[in-house]
C-alpha cells in the first residue's frame, strides 16, 4: 500500500503540508515559546524532515538526531504536554488536506513511536 | 584546535572558534562585514579540506562547488587551506555621483567598469582599496550600467562614514557579487498583486524591485510601504510621489512613528499597518511580499504574515545586519 508519503504527493506537496503544520504550532501559545528563534528556514527544514518521516517518506533521520534536535527544548521545560499538542497540529493539518481518519492514525503512530527520543527519555 | 593554512602561512584555529575571529585575532588582513553569515563580505574558498555544511547555506550550488565558504560561520573540524577569491571575479567601479537624500542617506551612484549581470533589489559587497568590505543593496532600475545604492550613516560606521564625508568623486572601489534573491521574478504573473514594505534605507532594493516590476509591464496592484521615525526619514518622498502619478496600479504609503503624518500615509508601527491593510485586503496566499531593512522588522513581519497565511516561498525577505563598531583593542 502506498504510503501516506506517496499518497500525499511526495516532496512537493510535503512542503505546502509543513507550511500548514508550522503555521498551526507557532500560533500555539503553548508552543510558540519554543519556537522563538528567529530563524524561520531551518525550523521549517526541520518540520519538512519531521513530516517526511512521520509519514512514511524517504529520510535520513534517527533517534539520536531527534534527541540531539530537542536537547534545547527539553532543557527550556517541553513535555509530554506539548509533544500531544504537536501530535494534534499533525493530525489537524492531515485532516485539512484530505487524509483519511484510519490513515491519520497510522502517522500519529509513528509519531508516538519516537516521543522517548523527542523528549530524551 | 586545526591549523588553517591562508596566504602561506599557518593559523591556528581553536575548536568552537570560527575561522574569521581567530584571523582577525592573530592579525590577518581579511575583509569582513557582519560576522553573522548575511553580507558574505568575508568570503574565502577552500582549495584542500572539507568545509562544514554551516558555512555554505545561503551559498548557490555552483559556490558550493567553487569551494566558495564564509569563514564567520566555519567551524572546523578538519585541517583546511583556504585562499581569497579570486580578484578576476571582481568588478571594479568608480565613484559617479554622491547625492544626500537626507540628512542621514546618501544616493551613491557607481559607474561600473564592465557590466554586472544582476537584478534590483540583489546586494553587491563594495570594497574600499584598503579591503574595507561593506554589502550594499542594489536600488537602481534594471540594466543599468550604474549601480544606486542608499548609504544609511551608521554612529561610528567606517564605510558609511567615509562614503558620507563624501567620499571623492572618481575614487576606485570594487564590487563582489551580486547576492539574493530578493528580487523580481520576470516569470510570475503580471497580474499578481505585490506588496512591498522597508524601514530607513531598506526602501534602497525596494525602489530597484518597483521600478524593475513597471519596467516588465506589472500590471498587478504594486503597494510599497515605507517605515521612517518621522517625514525627514522618507527619503524618496517625492519621487515614489511621482511614480504613483505615473502609474496607477502603484500605490505609495509613507508611515511615521512621529510627528507630522505625511498625506496618503499612517502614523505608528510600520507592521501593524501592512498586517492590517493586507489582512483587510484578503487572499494573503495569493501575495507577494518583499520584505527589507533592520532585521526586527523583517524577522518580525516575516513571521506576523505567514501565520497570517502567506506562503513563506512567497515572502522575499533582506534583513540588513549592521557591522557592529571596530572595538577600542581591535582598533
Amino acid at each position: 500500500m502506498a504510503s501516506v508519503y506517496e499518497q500525499l504527493g511526495g516532496a512537493p506537496a510535503i512542503q505546502a503540508a509543513t507550511e500548514l503544520f508550522y503555521r498551526k504550532v507557532l500560533a500555539d501559545d503553548d508552543l510558540a515559546p519554543f519556537f522563538d528563534s528567529i530563524d524561520m528556514d531551518a525550523q521549517i527544514k526541520k518540520q519538512a524532515a519531521f513530516l517526511t518521516m512521520v509519514t512514511g517518506g524517504p529520510n535520513q533521520y534517527t533517534g539520536r538526531d531527534l534527541r540531539t534536535a530537542h536537547a534545547k527544548v527539553v532543557a527550556k521545560g517541553a513535555s509530554d504536554l506539548h509533544f500531544d499538542l504537536v501530535v494534534k497540529h499533525l493530525g489537524d493539518t492531515l485532516k485539512e488536506l484530505g487524509v483519511s481518519d484510519e490513515l491519520i492514525g497510522t502517522v500519529a503512530g509513528v509519531a508516538q513511536s519516537v516521543r522517548g527520543d523527542v523528549l530524551n527519555r | 584546535m586545526f591549523e588553517v593554512t591562508y596566504r602561506n602561512r599557518l593559523w591556528s584555529v581553536p575548536s568552537g572558534q570560527t575561522v574569521l575571529d581567530a584571523l582577525i585575532e592573530q592579525g590577518a588582513e581579511v575583509s569582513y562585514g557582519c560576522r553573522s553569515g548575511v553580507c558574505r563580505s568575508c568570503t574565502l574558498v577552500a582549495l584542500e579540506g572539507t568545509v562544514p555544511a554551516s558555512a555554505q547555506v545561503d551559498l548557490s550550488p555552483a559556490e558550493r562547488r567553487q569551494g566558495l565558504f564564509l569563514p564567520c560561520q566555519c567551524k572546523l573540524d578538519g585541517p583546511l587551506v583556504v585562499g581569497d577569491l579570486d580578484a578576476r571575479a571582481e568588478t571594479p567601479a568608480v565613484i559617479l555621483r554622491a547625492e544626500r537624500l537626507s540628512e542621514r542617506v546618501l544616493g551613491l551612484v557607481l559607474q561600473l567598469e564592465r557590466p554586472l549581470d544582476h537584478s534590483p533589489g540583489q546586494f553587491v559587497t563594495l570594497l574600499r582599496s584598503d579591503g574595507l568590505a561593506r554589502s550594499y543593496s542594489i536600488a537602481s532600475g534594471p540594466r543599468s550600467t550604474e549601480l544606486e545604492f542608499h548609504v544609511g550613516l551608521v554612529d561610528r560606521g567606517q564605510m558609511s562614514g567615509w562614503l558620507h564625508e563624501p567620499a571623492p568623486l572618481g575614487t576606485g572601489v570594487r564590487l563582489r557579487g551580486p547576492y539574493g534573491k530578493c528580487c523580481y521574478d520576470e516569470t510570475m504573473p503580471r497580474d499578481a498583486p505585490l506588496t512591498l514594505a522597508g524601514v530607513g534605507t531598506g526602501l534602497a532594493p525596494l525602489w530597484g524591485i518597483v521600478r524593475h516590476a513597471l519596467d516588465c509591464d506589472h500590471r498587478g496592484p504594486i503597494t510599497l510601504y515605507h517605515g521612517a521615525r518621522s517625514l525627514e526619514g522618507l527619503y524618496l518622498d517625492r519621487a515614489l510621489r511621482a511614480l504613483a502619478e505615473a502609474h496607477p496600479q502603484f500605490t505609495y504609503r509613507p508611515s511615521v512613528l512621529q510627528g507630522e503624518v505625511p498625506s496618503g500615509g499612517s502614523l505608528g508601527p510600520l507592521p501593524a499597518t501592512v498586517l492590517g491593510e493586507l489582512k483587510a485586503k484578503g487572499s494573503l496566499g495569493s501575495h507577494t511580499v518583499f520584505l527589507c531593512g533592520e532585521p526586527t522588522f523583517v524577522h518580525g513581519l516575516r513571521r506576523s504574515l505567514f501565520l497570517a497565511g502567506c506562503s513563506l516561498g512567497r515572502i522575499f525577505a533582506d534583513a540588513f545586519v549592521t557591522t557592529p563598531p571596530p572595538t577600542p583593542t581591535a582598533g
